[in-house]
Parts: structure tokens; sequence; C-alpha cells
């Protein structure tokens, strides 16, 4: 089996706030092979964002430290790293995007001067050369007319322009893994489909690994091979794309994908998660999910009453089992190559813990078309 | 051979100058039709423009034309849906219709009554049957008023209700939508998104109203918290006969909670019909690569994915004819099998291509296609 | 599921709002309090209010007249060191003073107490302050809420008129009001001058907050609660009062807390220009009237009214920065 390249192994974040501790990640373990790309999948709050910048030390210390954990890059322990060394990480062998590329160029410098910039520095390259290898990124990534984008300023560009801008910075130094954080969330549904072909064909021909945050369950079913399902600080659920969205065994995740209205599909009203997404700072003790679980809640009603306890929500008082209140599950192999943290799901109690590590990739990728030859084409399969 | 022909800035002719444009581009299709009987809302020609100021004199040298010429209506209690990419002019047309922004021209009638007609106290008493709900749960509440001044301000400004009873009324409206009527004393920042959202659409019944704008009601929510959100929106359309405009980019969350839905494409309608007609049987180029784009939760995706080429033009300075025809696939498509005579080669996104004649001269009227009556598009070449 | 007649509330079931209530006020109040530089703070701020009111009682009125002893008495001495610094001489009579409240600070050249002359100084100081910046505080925040609100020819309008005044140098554009006002009317010379000025700076002090407001109203305006509020029908006058000024009340309080220290710096430079303040000693004009003694080793008066300036001065900046943090919603973290 091949090495991974990215491997978190128990990683925990914990911010000080005014109110006490948080910890935004916990015991989060993760792999990540060469030319893979892995979504991390959740909604505001669980984590997946600071998971991210931890990996690439950039959360803001003090107020957060990693407390506990591991994050190995092709086998060196980034933790034990000097900050020196981990400049070079940076940018170099590790690249970053955002979700709002507005934010992230800076407006009072041209497009041809950052991506230089950072090119220089981990190149060691001259000037000239950097140019010159600028203009071929903008070229890699779709930008007509790359020598006269260069003298752009990014308010001058649309926001998918300027995302691929971001992409190309992000790739110029030629790094063997990208995370990419929401990258398409404040992009429009078509411009979306043209970053993410473009990041499929830059990952194709680079063999670069991609670690994909994102909470659009549509984006992570196209595109990704394996799937870390988040909630509450946690990875609930782990597996490939196909065998999660096949069988999902977390009830947060069953319930997920009932809760969201699909293309073509017509129902008179959505299944609902009821509750809100917990704040890390009054995380509910036992397993995070109880409160909203609807398994817990089903199976409760039909067990004997000393195995229950009642629960006061603001509204409702309703039993849900003691142990999913009292315990909080690990995250086991519930079957070959499926992770997943729920007390249950049948087998649980006899699965052991192991670090989540699938070297999986995806069977069919969307067939993208050339709108010019192919529309009838597609208006036949629409139908 | 023909000349190629560069989209020119457009301009609509006065009346009194169409006849020193002989050559130059036909007006645009009016929509004469008469309110479809029985409507509740009636939009007919719709247009708002924002004028460019240039200059020290803050000369007009321009318009942007967010909404150019939209025709629709709604019938008491349903719900259109308005879709469209950003910068289509669809949340303009949800504030026009409420006259939050002026109209450059247009009519909007609302149960019979010319809307746009009202000044004054009779505008205002209006005003209280056309209410909105807001995509930004954070913006859309006053951070200095308590939650039960946010609800009650409508009821007190309309004089529905005041002192206790007025309390009594956000008592049972919060109740309504979801959240204890203890929230009353609290301030928005103590409550989540969706909490926030519901507080919204509090304020929005409170007046009782038949019709809400819904400006991307969910779009900033959590996915769980999407369909808790969307199925509220439904009961109470169910209850109490509201008609919605529904806007949203997501065209899976447009098609499951709209009986019709309207695409917007450049300030235009380019095509109207029922949700699951729409989606079967698109006719418009632009709604099959809108369709095509949005990414499906299965990991093996049937459909065909059109990437559109480019990005949407500037709506100061749309193209001429047909908005659409620098990257319509069937313009091209039919050029290809038409007379030499009747097609014209552009210059599009640094490609020359040929396209159809009339498609770059005229703009095409919404009209009847094939299919379900009521199925309008406007495009030459879709049958 | 089915039937979409009957909807069941889904509620708020894993985190409550937290269990106090409280609005923003509240919750800046809380944040102000926090730390106990602050508190210290805000009690000098009360003692020098409380000095001013006492500076308002009509015995002060022949207090600051009356001849209490010889021309340029020093405050009386704790202990004199003589050649030798290792002797010191305790002044056996220093602790008599205590009930003689008018020769702890020394006398001027008239023989006048500094002691009461200080306490006036700071009724007028205060006075002076705190109204030239409720004054410039009211135009400021109307000409900046309606420019930013109504925006076109209005706000053109509000703009030519701080630039107007924001290009004349401060000083000469004060010089000029005072005057224009210090003919002898008889307002002015009822209250010494005092109203000249008033007028001065709070004509002045104005443009600052003006322009802070009109861009904070500028980026309200299009917030989605102000389009709401129009939606129900509001009048502009409404939204103005109940959700505009609210919203910029943060930056309105912690303009006025500073500006009260440019004022009461300002009154100072225009004594030592022997515009403003007449016949009464205020601080300005006791610096102004010291600055020749501290020639003659006349020390006291000069160092009395600048400790008064500068302990008021440091302290109402301190708690201006402290409002900034409590109020502005822009620099709260999480919770």
């Amino acid at each position: 089996m091949p090495e991974p390249l990215l491997e978190l192994r128990n990683l925990s974040v914990a911010f000080d706030t005014d109110r006490g501790q948080i910890q935004p990640v916990r015991d989060v373990s993760l792999s990540i092979f060469p030319g893979q790309t892995v979504a991390l999948v959740g909604e505001s709050g669980c984590g997946k964002s600071v998971t991210a910048m931890s990996i690439l030390r950039l959360i803001p210390s003090p107020p957060g430290k990693v407390i506990a954990g591991e994050v190995r890059f092709s086998g060196r322990d980034l933790l034990s790293l000097s900050e020196r060394e981990m400049r070079s990480v940076r940018g170099k062998d590790i690249a970053m995007i955002f979700q709002e590329p507005m934010t992230s160029l800076n407006p009072v410098y041209t497009i041809g001067d950052q991506i230089v910039e950072a090119i220089i520095l981990h190149q060691g390259v001259g000037s000239a050369k950097a140019y010159k290898i600028a203009e071929d990124s903008l070229r890699d990534v779709g930008i007509a007319d790359p020598h006269r984008r260069l003298q752009s300023y990014p308010h001058e560009m649309s926001g998918g322009m300027r995302q691929r801008v971001m992409i190309a910075m992000a790739l110029s130094c030629q790094p063997k893994l990208l995370i990419a954080d929401e990258p398409t969330t404040a992009l429009d549904v078509t411009i979306q489909a043209q970053i993410l072909e473009l990041l499929r064909k830059l990952q194709r021909e680079r063999n670069m690994a991609i670690m994909l945050i994102t909470h659009d369950l549509g984006v992570v079913a196209e595109n990704v091979d394996v799937v870390a399902v988040m909630y509450a600080s946690r990875i609930v659920e782990c597996a490939t794309v196909e065998d999660l969205f096949d069988k999902p065994q977390h009830p947060y995740t069953e319930a997920l994908f009932r809760s969201i209205p699909k293309l073509g599909v017509t129902v008179d009203r959505l299944d609902t998660i009821r509750g809100t997404v917990p704040n890390p700072a009054r995380f509910p003790l036992g397993c995070k999910f109880h409160p909203r679980c609807p398994r817990t809640r089903q199976l409760a009603e039909q067990s004997p009453a000393d195995q229950t306890v009642q629960i006061v929500t603001s509204d409702e008082t309703f039993p849900v089992l003691k142990r999913c209140k009292g315990e909080e599950p690990l995250t086991k192999e519930i079957q070959p190559q499926h992770w997943a943290a729920c007390h249950q799901i049948s087998g649980y109690d006899s699965a052991k813990v192991t670090l989540a590590q699938l070297n999986h990739r995806r069977e069919v990728t969307p067939t993208v078309i050339d709108p010019a030859t192919q529309i009838s084409a597609a208006q036949e399969a629409g139908k | 051979m023909t000349q190629p022909v560069q989209p020119i800035s457009y301009r609509r002719p006065f009346d009194d100058e169409q006849e020193l444009l002989p050559a130059g581009p036909k007006p645009p299709p009016q929509d004469l039709s008469p309110p479809y009987p029985g409507a509740l809302l009636s939009v007919r020609n719709l247009r708002t423009y924002f004028p460019i100021r240039r200059g020290v004199l803050q000369k007009v040298v321009g318009n942007v034309k967010a909404v150019d010429g939209v025709s629709f209506d709604v019938a008491p209690g349903k719900t259109l849906g308005l879709v469209g990419e950003s910068g289509c002019g669809k949340t303009t047309v949800g504030r026009t219709i409420l006259r939050l922004i002026p109209a450059t021209s247009g009519s909007v009638r609302f149960k019979g009554e010319d809307f746009f007609a009202y000044r004054g106290e009779e505008l205002r008493r209006l005003r209280r049957h056309m209410q909105i709900i807001f995509q930004d749960p954070v913006s859309s509440l006053n951070p200095r008023m308590s939650v039960g001044n946010i609800i009650g301000e409508p009821i007190q400004v309309h004089g529905l209700a005041r002192g206790k009873e007025r309390n009594d009324m956000v008592a049972s409206l919060l109740a309504r939508v979801g959240l204890d009527p203890s929230f009353a004393a609290r301030y928005p920042h103590e409550f989540s998104g969706g909490q926030r959202q519901r507080i919204g659409i509090a304020r929005a019944l409170a007046l009782q109203p038949d019709f809400i704008v819904c400006d991307e009601p969910v779009s900033a929510l959590d996915v769980s918290i999407q369909s808790q959100i969307l199925n509220l929106l439904q009961d109470l359309q169910a209850e109490r006969k509201i008609a919605y405009l529904f806007i949203a980019h997501n065209l899976a969350v447009v098609e499951h909670f709209s009986d019709e839905i309207a695409v917007m494409y450049l300030g235009r309608i380019v095509e109207k019909a029922g949700n699951r007609e729409l989606y079967s049987n698109p006719k418009h180029p632009y709604t099959v690569a809108l369709l095509s784009a949005v990414p499906e939760p299965n990991p093996r995706p049937k459909r065909h994915r059109i990437v559109l080429k480019g990005e949407v033009p500037s709506p100061s300075n749309p193209p001429t004819g047909c908005p659409f025809h620098p990257r319509c696939a069937l313009a091209r498509q039919a050029a290809a099998q038409a007379n030499a005579g009747d097609t014209v080669e552009i210059t599009t996104g640094g490609e020359r291509v040929r396209v159809l004649r009339k498609c770059v001269e005229e703009m095409p009227p919404l009209e009847q296609k094939q299919g379900d009556p009521g199925h309008l598009a406007a495009c030459w070449v879709a049958k | 599921m089915t039937q979409a007649t009957t909807s069941m509330p889904v509620f708020d079931s894993t985190n409550r709002a937290a269990a106090t209530t409280n609005g923003l006020w509240l919750d800046a109040w809380r944040r102000l309090k926090r730390s106990r530089v602050n508190l210290i703070c805000l009690i000098v701020v009360g003692f020098y209010l409380l000095v001013g009111l006492i500076g308002f009682l009509p015995v002060l009125e022949t207090k600051i007249t009356n001849t209490v002893g010889g021309s340029f008495d020093p405050p009386p001495k704790m202990m004199s060191i003589h050649h030798n610094p290792f002797k010191i001489e305790w002044n056996r009579k220093f602790w008599s003073y205590w009930n003689k409240p008018a020769l702890w600070f020394g006398t001027d050249i008239m023989g006048h107490s500094v002691f009461w002359q200080i306490i006036y100084g700071t009724r007028l100081a205060l006075t002076v302050g705190i109204v030239a910046s409720l004054i410039s505080m009211i135009i400021g925040t109307v000409l900046g809420t309606i420019a930013g609100y109504f925006g076109g020819w209005i706000d053109s309008l509000v703009i030519w008129l701080f630039s107007t005044f924001n290009s004349v140098p401060w000083i000469l554009l004060v010089i000029a009001i005072a005057a224009v006002l210090q003919t002898h009317d008889e307002l002015n010379r009822r209250f010494s001058g005092l109203p000249t000025v008033i007028v001065a700076l709070s004509l002045t002090s104005w443009i600052g907050l003006c322009r802070l407001i009109r861009g904070e109203v500028l980026k309200l305006r299009d917030r989605d609660f102000v389009v709401a509020a129009r939606a129900i029908g509001l009048n502009h006058m409404t939204i103005l009062v109940r959700h505009i000024v609210p919203n910029v009340a943060h930056l309105i309080i912690i303009d006025f807390s500073l500006n009260i220290v440019s004022n009461v710096q300002a009154e100072v430079v225009l004594a030592f220009l022997g515009l403003g303040i007449i016949e009464r000693p205020s601080w300005g004009r006791m610096i102004d009237d010291a600055k020749l003694d501290l020639l003659r080793g006349v020390w006291w008066q000069l160092t009395v009214a600048t400790i008064a300036i500068f302990v008021l001065s440091l302290v109402m900046n301190i708690l201006g920065d402290a409002l900034r943090d409590a109020l502005d919603p822009r620099l709260r973290g999480v919770g």
C-alpha cells in the first residue's frame, strides 16, 4: 500500500475564549493519497475550516492551539517544524484557496505582482522568469490573454475570473496538495461547473491531491473520491463517495441526504433535521447529535423505560437512549473501509478504532460535453 | 462575405427617433397581453435602469439595465420561482415590484389596481399586503431592537394592535414560526442563522400579507436548516393562501418549491414554464446549460454536463439581439445548417464563430413553444 | 410525510440562546466595567463633575475675587531641603493648613486663591467642553445622517459644507468666529465670553463626527433591515430615528467623549490668543497668566492648571478607547 501524502492522526485543536475553552476540532484522523480528492463536509461551525487551517498551522495562536495529534505530510510531522521550515511548506508543498477570492487578493497590487511574489519566494528564480511562469500558469487555468491580465487589478475581474487567478497562484509552485476551502460557494452554478472542471483537469495533469472543504453534497458526489463528514468538531462518518451515498451509516449523514431537494425528484415535503447546528461553546453531552437524532428517538420509543432518558429541549420533551446521551461514540471502522461514530449501528461494539485510510479513486466522473456540438444530446439526456 | 459584427452598445430608440435608425436593431418586443384573469400580481414590461454617472458634473453616461422588460403574473396562493445567476436582475425585480427601488418603466397591478400609481398614505396601506423576506439573516434584523419590537413594529405602525394585544400577536407569530414566545425580549445577536430567518418570516407575516417576495431565503443557511425553513414557508402558504415570488439561484430548491419557474438572463426572462415541465423539457439553451450545471448528489451522475464558455456580459452593455447569442450553442448549430446569407460571423471570447443573423440582430419574443401550454421561451431557434 | 396542511414547529433543541437576555448596550456596559482601569477613570470623571458642580455655587463668585493673602504666596511647604540633602527639615506648620483650603495651592498676583480659581475653572472647562460637544454632536449627527441616508444633492451640499469648513485652518476659523461674536453684546458680557467660545468650538468640531456618521449611514442604508422597514411602510423620519441613529449611537458616544477633551484643550489655546473667556479664571487664562510669572519662580498656578487638564485628558482618552472597544460591534469576537 502506498504511503499517504497527508495524514492527520487524532488531531485536536482548542481555542481559548472568554467563556472558557472550546474545541473546534476533536480527534480527527484522515488520510489523503497522491492524486486523490478528499472532501471534508459539514455545516457552519463543525470545524472543517479549522482542520484545514491547522494543517498549514495558520490558526491564530493565541487563542488557538493544537492540543493533541499529529499532522504528517510526506513522512514529516508538520507540527514539529520550525516556523521557518513551515513557511517553505506553505505555498510550495501545500497550497490553499479560499471561498472569497476578492478578500484573498490584495486590491492594491496587480494580479501579476501577486503571483510573481510567491514564485520568486518559493522557486528562487529571477523576476523575468517568474513573470513567464506566472503567464503560463494563468494560461493553464484558462484565462484568455494572460499577458495583459497580469497587469490587471483584482477589482477589474469577475468572481469566476478571480477564483481562476487564485488557483493559478496556488498552483504556480506545483504543490503536491491543494486545500480548497469552499472554492465555489460564492460562484454561480455555471461558473462553479467551469472551476470544478478546471480543478479536475489540473489534478489529472499533475497528480495533485485535493482536500475539498464544502457543504454542498452535489459538489461532493460528483467530484471527490473519499468523503469525511464532520459534525460538532468530529468526523462522524468517513467512506468512499460511492459507499457513503449508497449506504450512509450515521443518522446525521442519512438525514442530511434526505433533507436536500433534488433536481427532477418531486416530493411534497422535505424531510428535516430538527433543531439547530450546535455552537462549539455549548455542545451537548454524550453524542453531540443526540438532541437532533431521529434514530435514537425512534429506538427509544421501542425500548424499555430503563434504557431511555427524557431530554428537554426548548419546547419538546422526548426520550432518547441513555447510552446516546451519556457516552460519546468513537469513530470506528464499522464495516471494511467505512468509518462511523454511532452507538446504534449494528456491529458498533465489536468494531475497532482504526485510522481512516482509503486509497480509493471514484469510478465515474461526469461527462463534460462541448456545448457547440452536443446540446441536443444533453437535451435528450435531461428528459 | 459578410462583415463580422462586433457587439455594439444598444440604445433603445425613442419613439420619434425610430425613423432615423432604419438599419439599426429593432425595438425589443413589448408584452401587451392583459393581466391574467384572477392574477394577484401582474407585472408588465418592467424596466429598472441604474444610471452610470461619470465626471465632475456626474453626467449620465449610460445605464445598467438591471431589469429590461420583464412580464409575469402570480396567482393567489401560488409560487413563481425566479432563477438566474448573480447580476441577472432577479433581486432587482423583487425590490422594484415592492417599490423599494424606483422602476424606470412598466406597470405592476396588484389585486387589479395599479400599484405604481399610489402615493403617500394609500401606498402605505397597500404595502401591508406585500412583504419581503431576505437572504442574509444577519443584516435583515436591526441589532439594536428586541425581537418583540422587530415583529411588533409593523403591527403598531399599521394600527393593527397595541400594548398587550400587540404582545399577544407577537407571541403567537413567534410560536407559529417555531420559536419560543419568550424570545420576544431577546436581541437578534443571541440567535442562530435559522432562528433569525424565522424572526424575519414572523415580521413579514405580522401584516398578514397576500404576497411575499422571498429573496434567496435559504441560501445563507446551513443545509440541515434549509429544509426546515422551506417547509415552514410551504405550510404558511397552505394555511394563509400567500403567493410567493421565490427568488433563488439554486435550481433544485426552486424546482422543489415553485409551481412555475421563470429563468432570467441579463435582465430578461428567457424561459417560463411549470416546474416539472421546465426540468423535463427545457427549451432555451441557457436553461439547458443551467440545469446541466447543477451538481447532483449522486456519485454516478447520469446527466451530461454542458460547461458554458465565457461569462455573463455586463448589463450596462448587453449584446445586441438575443443577449445570449455570444455564448449560445444553438445559434451556432443552426448557423451550420442555414444559408450563408442568414448567418454572420462574430468574435466572442477570442474566437470567431458563425451564428444565425437573426439572433444577433433581433431580440426574440417570449413565446409559446412546443410542450405544455404556458411554456414560453425567448429563442429564435428552439421549437 | 405526505400532506402539508399542518406543520410541526421545529424547535431549537440543542442550544438555546443564553439564559440571560440583554441588549447590546448592557453587553457594552458589562465589557466596559470588566477592566479596573476603566472603573478608576469613571470615578475620576465623576470627581471632576462633582468639582464642576461645586463651581456653580454662588459663593464661588466672591471666593475667586477675595484676597486671601499676599501677592504670589506659595503653597504651604511640607519640608525644606537645604545644602545637605540628608538633612530634611519638616515644616511643622504644614498640617495646620488643613482647614484653609484657599491657601492650599497658593495665591496669584492679586492675592486671590488659586484653589478656588481651579474649582471655578473646572466649572468653566466642563461647561465649555460639554455644551460645545453637545452642539457639535447634534449638528454632526443631523447632517451626517441625512446626508448619508438621502444622498443626492443633500449629500453633495453637506460634503461641500464640511469640506469648506475643513479647508480653512481650524484656528483661523475659531479666531474669526470669536472675533465676530466678541462684540460687546449683552449675552457675552453676562456670561464672561462663554457663548463666544462655545459657538466657535461647536462650529468647528462637528466635521469629524459628521463625516464618520455619513459613511456609516451610507452602509446602513442598504442593509436589509432598513429595506424591511421601508417595505413595512415606515416614513423616512421614523426609519432615521428608530433604525439608523441607534446603529450609529456608538460612534456618537465615542466622539462625544473625545470631543470634550479637545474642546477643553482648545479653550486653553484660545485663552493664549487672548480670545475667549474674559474676567473669569478659566484653566486657559490661568496658564496664560502664569506663563510670565514662571520666570519669577511662581510655579504653582501653572502646575495646578496643567495637572487638571492633563488628568482629565488622560482619563477621557482612556475612556474613549474603552468605549470604542465596548461599543463597536465590528471589533467584537465570538460570543
